[in-house]
Order: C-alpha cells, then sequence, then structure tokens
C-alpha cells in the first residue's frame, strides 16, 4: 500500500510538472530549466568567474540598458554579479515572436540598446536599418568564439564590407525528437512520421520558419530561392505533417508536455532543448537526432539597437558574456550550444551532451544555418507567403 | 430651519440647473476615456482595415481588398462555420446548465446561498492558462476520465477522441463561462418574486408547467443575453483552440490573432475583426427581434 502511495505521489507530482511545463512559454521553461541546472552544475565557475578576461579592453559600463528580446535572453542571473559590479540596470521588453522586433524597434515609441536576431532574419531585417555597426575593438572577447563563429558565415554576423553586425552568444540544432521508450532506437527519417501507425501519435510546433525549413531541407530545395512549384511541394508536404499532428503546439514547451505525457511519441521540428523540458516534466527518454535528410541550426547574436543611447555599455555587456563562465551559464540557463572555446568544458553534463563539440564545422554541414526566404520578391517565394500559408494550414486548410 | 427650506426662486432654479448638468458632468469622464480609449482606437483599427498589407505595415489607398481575402477564402469559410457551431453549443450547454443552478440559488438554496455563490465567484480567481490546460490532464488519453474508465472496466483502451478537437474546446470554453453565466441568470431571477411561482401552483400549475408559463418568459431576456454574451465571446478565444483544438478545432479568433501578430497582416486582421462584429450584431438583432415579437421583452415583474 505504501508503495502503491508513493507511486501515486509521484505520479500526481509528475502530472502537476507535465502542467507546469505546459502553461508555461518557451523562455519561461528555459529560464527555469536552467535555474535547475545552474545550480547543481555551474554556479561554482559562475562565481568564479565574474571578472577577469578581457573585460578590462572593454568599454565602461555605467547606467542603463534598454533591452529588447525574448526572456532570458538578458541572462539576468548570468550577469548578475557584473551588473552589480559596474551599477548597470536592466529595463528588459519581452517578446513574443521574432516579428514583434522590428515594429518595436522601428516605431515602439522606445529607445532601445540592446537586441538580437536570429540568422534567418538577418537579411531581410537589413534594410529596416535596425542595428548599428559594432566595433570590434570594445568586444575583444570576440577573439574567444568558435573560429565558426567568428567567420562571416552566411554574412550573419559580418556584412560583405566586414562591417560587424551581431555577435553570436547561442545557438541549437533542429530535426526529429522522439520518446524512446515508445521507439526503442528512434526514427531515420521525417518522412517515417508520415506512416498511418503514427497518426494523431507526432506533434510539431506552431513555428512556421522552422517547419518550412525542415520542409525545404526534406526537398533539397533552397529556402531563398523558392519557386512557385517548388513552394507547392513544400506547401503538400508540410500540409501532410499537419494533417497527421496530434495537434499544433503553441511552442517548444507544449511539444515536451505532450511527449511527457505519451500524448505523442514524436516530434516534427524537434529540438534537443525539449528533451531537456521533458525530463523536468518526468519523462528522461525523449531523445532529439538529425535524420537522414538533415536538419537546420539556428544562432542567435546579440546587436546594438539602432535607436541605443548607450551603446558602449552594450558592448561591455556583450563583451562579458563572450566570457566562457558567463557562455557556459548561458547554455545551461537557455538549454543551448555555446559560442565560445573555453566554454564547453565548463557545461554542465546535460548541457554538454547535446551537441558535439569536437567538429563543430561538421554539426552545422548536418543541420546547417539557414536563410529566410526574401521578404520582398517577385520572383521567388517570399517570407510572408510562408508565414500566410503556415497560417492556413494550422486552421486546417 | 432646514437648509434651503425658504430659498429664493432664483437660487432654487440654479440648483434645478445644476442637477440637469449633474449627470452630463458625472458620466463626462467616463465618456472621454471610452473615447479616447475605445472608440477612437477601434475607428482607427476599422480604417485600417480598408488599407493595403505591408510586412508590420499598411500603405493607402482605401481599398476592399482585404474584406475580400477575408470572405473568399476557403479556409476563413471554414473556421467561420466552426466558429458558429462552436459558439452555438458553449452557448446552449452553458445556458442549459446554468439555468437550474440559478434557479436553486434563488429559490431553494436556502442557507447554501451565500457560500455556493461564493465558490462559484472564487473559479474565476483560477489562472485562464490553467483552467484551460487542466482539461488536458483531466481529458488526455492518461488523464483522469480515461484512467477512470479503464480502472472500471468501461474501455479497454483510452478514448482518443475526446482531446484536441471542437469537443474539447466546446468542454474547456463551457467552464470557463459557466461562472458568469450562472451570475447573470441569477441576477435575472432576483426580481422574480417566489410568491409568483406560489401563485401558479396554487392555482393547479405542475412544476413543467410553471416552468414553461411562468418562469421561462420571465427569465427569458436575461438568458438571451447570456447566451448572446458566450455566443459572442466563444469565437474570439485563440488560447483554448490553440492548446485544445488539435487541428481540426481551430476558430476564427486564432486566424485574427495570427494575422495580427506572426503574419503582420494588419488589414486582414482588423476586416476578419468586423466581419465578425457584424454578424453578431446581426445575431444582436435576430435576438431583440424574437423578442419583441413574442413580447418577451416588455415583461415586468414586480415583488
Amino acid at each position: 500500500m505504501a508503495d502503491t502511495s508513493a507511486e501515486k505521489e509521484r505520479s500526481r507530482q509528475a502530472e502537476a510538472a507535465r502542467i507546469d511545463i505546459a502553461i508555461l512559454s518557451r523562455r519561461e521553461l528555459l529560464r527555469r530549466s536552467g535555474i535547475g541546472l545552474l545550480t547543481i552544475g555551474v554556479a561554482p565557475a559562475l562565481l568564479a568567474g565574474c571578472g577577469g578576461g578581457d573585460e578590462a579592453a572593454a568599454p565602461k559600463a555605467t547606467g542603463t540598458i534598454d533591452f529588447l528580446s525574448f526572456e532570458g535572453y538578458d541572462l539576468p542571473d548570468q550577469t548578475a554579479a557584473w551588473r552589480k559590479e559596474n551599477g548597470v540596470e536592466f529595463n528588459s521588453t519581452y517578446i513574443v515572436a521574432n516579428e514583434d522586433i522590428p515594429p518595436k524597434l522601428k516605431v515602439g515609441g522606445a529607445a532601445y540598446d540592446l537586441s538580437y536576431y536570429g540568422v534567418g532574419f538577418k537579411d531581410g531585417w537589413a534594410p529596416l536599418g535596425l542595428w548599428l555597426p559594432i566595433d570590434e575593438a570594445k568586444v575583444p572577447n570576440i577573439e574567444k568564439l568558435f573560429p565558426f563563429f567568428k567567420s562571416d558565415v552566411l554574412n550573419a554576423w559580418v556584412d560583405p564590407d566586414g562591417t560587424r553586425t551581431g555577435v553570436p552568444f547561442t545557438w541549437g540544432s533542429v530535426g526529429l525528437t522522439w520518446d524512446d521508450a515508445a521507439l526503442p532506437g528512434g526514427l531515420e527519417s521525417f518522412y517515417d512520421l508520415l506512416d498511418p501507425k503514427f497518426k494523431d501519435k507526432i506533434g510539431l510546433p506552431d513555428d512556421a520558419p522552422s517547419n518550412f525549413v525542415l520542409a525545404v531541407r526534406m526537398l533539397g530545395y533552397d529556402t531563398t530561392t523558392l519557386t512557385q512549384d517548388q513552394y507547392k511541394e513544400v506547401t503538400d508536404l508540410l500540409r501532410q505533417f499537419v494533417k497527421q499532428a496530434k495537434t499544433v503546439s503553441p511552442g517548444y514547451g507544449d511539444v515536451a508536455s505532450l511527449l511527457a505525457s505519451g500524448e505523442i511519441v514524436a516530434a516534427f521540428s524537434g529540438w534537443a532543448a525539449i528533451n531537456s523540458f521533458a525530463a523536468g516534466a518526468g519523462k528522461d527518454t525523449v531523445k532529439t537526432s538529425i535524420p537522414k535528410e538533415g536538419g537546420y541550426s539556428f544562432a542567435d547574436a546579440y546587436m546594438v539597437a539602432s535607436t541605443a543611447d548607450n551603446a558602449d555599455t552594450v558592448l561591455a555587456f556583450i563583451n562579458h558574456v563572450l566570457e566562457p563562465e558567463v557562455n557556459a551559464a548561458a547554455a545551461d540557463f537557455l538549454v543551448g550550444g555555446v559560442t565560445v572555446e573555453g566554454s564547453v568544458e565548463l557545461l554542465s553534463p546535460a548541457t554538454a551532451s547535446l551537441y558535439s563539440y569536437e567538429n563543430i564545422e561538421a554539426s552545422f554541414e548536418r543541420a546547417p544555418l539557414f536563410k529566410l526566404p526574401p521578404f520582398e520578391s517577385d520572383q521567388y517565394v517570399t517570407y510572408q507567403d510562408w508565414l500566410d500559408t503556415w497560417a492556413e494550414l494550422k486552421a486546417g486548410a | 430651519m432646514i437648509a434651503g427650506a425658504h430659498e429664493e426662486p432664483g437660487r432654487s432654479a440654479s440648483w434645478g440647473r445644476q442637477l440637469q448638468l449633474g449627470p452630463i458632468a458625472l458620466t463626462l469622464p467616463a465618456t472621454l476615456a471610452l473615447l479616447l480609449f475605445f472608440v477612437a482606437p477601434l475607428a482607427a483599427f476599422f480604417v485600417y482595415s480598408f488599407l493595403t498589407a505591408g510586412f508590420y505595415s499598411v500603405t493607402g489607398p482605401l481599398t476592399l481588398e482585404a474584406y475580400q481575402d477575408a470572405v473568399t477564402s476557403d479556409v476563413n469559410r471554414t473556421l467561420a462555420v466552426n466558429s458558429f457551431v462552436v459558439g452555438i453549443c458553449v452557448a446552449a450547454v452553458t445556458l442549459a446548465i446554468s439555468l437550474p443552478i440559478a434557479y436553486w440559488l434563488r429559490y431553494a438554496a436556502g442557507g447554501w446561498q451565500i457560500p455556493v455563490l461564493f465558490l462559484i465567484t472564487t473559479t474565476l480567481f483560477a489562472s485562464y492558462l490553467v483552467r484551460i490546460y487542466a482539461w488536458r490532464t483531466i481529458l488526455g488519453e492518461n488523464g483522469l476520465l480515461n484512467s477512470g474508465l479503464e480502472r472500471i472496466g468501461l474501455i479497454n483502451e483510452p478514448l482518443g477522441f475526446i482531446l484536441f478537437n471542437r469537443f474539447s474546446v466546446t468542454v474547456a470554453l463551457v467552464h470557463i463561462f459557466l461562472p458568469y453565466v450562472v451570475l447573470v441568470l441569477y441576477a435575472g431571477f432576483r426580481p422574480i418574486s417566489p410568491a409568483l411561482l406560489e401563485a401558479a401552483q396554487d392555482l393547479g400549475a405542475n412544476a413543467l408547467l410553471r416552468w414553461v408559463r411562468v418562469v421561462l418568459p420571465l427569465i427569458a431576456a436575461p438568458a438571451a443575453t447570456a447566451f448572446l454574451f458566450v455566443f459572442i465571446l466563444s469565437p474570439g478565444h485563440y488560447v483554448p483552440p490553440q492548446s485544445l483544438g488539435g487541428t481540426n478545432g481551430v476558430l476564427l479568433g486564432v486566424r485574427i490573432q495570427t494575422a495580427l501578430t506572426s503574419v503582420g497582416n494588419w488589414p486582414l486582421g482588423a476586416a476578419l475583426s468586423f466581419l465578425m462584429l457584424a454578424a453578431f450584431a446581426v445575431c444582436f438583432a435576430i435576438t431583440a427581434l424574437g423578442l419583441r415579437l413574442l413580447k418577451l421583452d416588455r415583461i415586468r415583474f414586480a415583488n
């Protein structure tokens, strides 16, 4: 009887955790899971590493940083000591989606100092003039980046003319996530998810760019030069996944919740962080891999907003986040990858196991960074087309 | 001496003017706030519905393009039908459950009236999201309902069709609206004296007849109001359809939310909103006309 009661209690707690995880936003989930990992894993290293490095060469930090990005990207706990030491305060505005950034920076009526962009959005946002050039001399820790992140791959962080526009601080890969208890050994291909036996047993997030990029990759096309005929194929393929799915989840936390509760056994647009979220809800058998068609990677970079009135402090902050200890703590907190070489050994085991750092270039070959379609084009399918079509697909079209 | 008992005629007229101005002065702040924060944005939003969409921007000149897109889209028509069906179901079920509760509270609850009203009110204090997600733990394949049915041997496999569809959205919305409708109907029953029911009983009406001939005509107007309240607000909710609706329980509110946020097509979102508003205005007019034709809107009751 005692065992049964304990079992019931464990079951109740697991269920409560599942509810908890389901109602949280992705960033809140990141924050909460990160706090736990931080406490057990990296706190000592973080405390030890709150100064030194090349921070002396960075500009003097002072005043307030008006921040605009996802909740958690301001790294409140990971940079708390630095903030206190320099008397820097954050005035943070949190967004729900990437699309919230351009209108707020353009017509928001507030002067933001620090924001972020994902690699995929770089080309589309560039004409909007959302950021200021970054003086690399004021961010000496850029030298500590992995060569891959120091490079000008896809001109994601450095324009062709050599102007630095952003500094990558976290990244991740997206592929296929499954519950290894239900599907031992996992699945090799995204197409396996379309097997009739998985009808109403798979999930996918309400993330148009992610789903479209994967579908485009599956068919071997280029996201930036998609013709209407190719687009029809992509849309038809994506429609099959939506119709096969139990539901289109509002976010990645919700996908984790469905996996944890056993409602689904696998997910399209899977993300390694889902493993951690599901484990937090009592399901530690969730795994993510890049299937044979390949996946994609995202990399998020801080930018100095064009409305910044405290740019030097922003650069000092960015420089601080590139300290190995802080970068590792940020990765633990965000359940992501590190961009600084010296931070790998400082990661908690759980975060370190997410991605391979031995040959980072090879990892990005299987799951490359991507560019979104053009925001305006008479020749090719545009990003707006993706958003419109996705809105219709998830509504049942 | 009572102040003002012997005031001069001129002074009395001044008081009269002040009394006349009083209501206007008192409602002025609320009127201004409504004009500034409701009517003006709504008017701007209305203008947006006639502009051309850019990416998180709008451009002129005025056009009916957004309305054309809204009404010619197959998806929007499907969602409109979904919204109508779910709205009607939610309103009908909520009303059917709330009527007996409100009736019992007014005429039979006795000492339970205040505690039960308090309990109904406290359900509103629970987080909106928690109330929605709670249904996942109840209706899920490993949820309370399926586990319970399996345990008592009624089913061998979990019922997969009770979550992630229109049914689960309807259940969640009924749960959300129930307290409001109970309170509205309870307020509707308040002025109806128990003496009326007793008189009907004395005149030989059985329980069914008392309901049909006395209670329902008297509660028709508040019930219609509650029905419209639920019917109009249900399709606008976008969280329950997203969280519990699966791929066939999506409502128009989700489409509007998506158009205004992730897609950035403000004219389409505005056009869909005003089309919904127009549809609801028509429903309201039909209901009001129906009540008038049946002479149910003029019933006056006195204790």
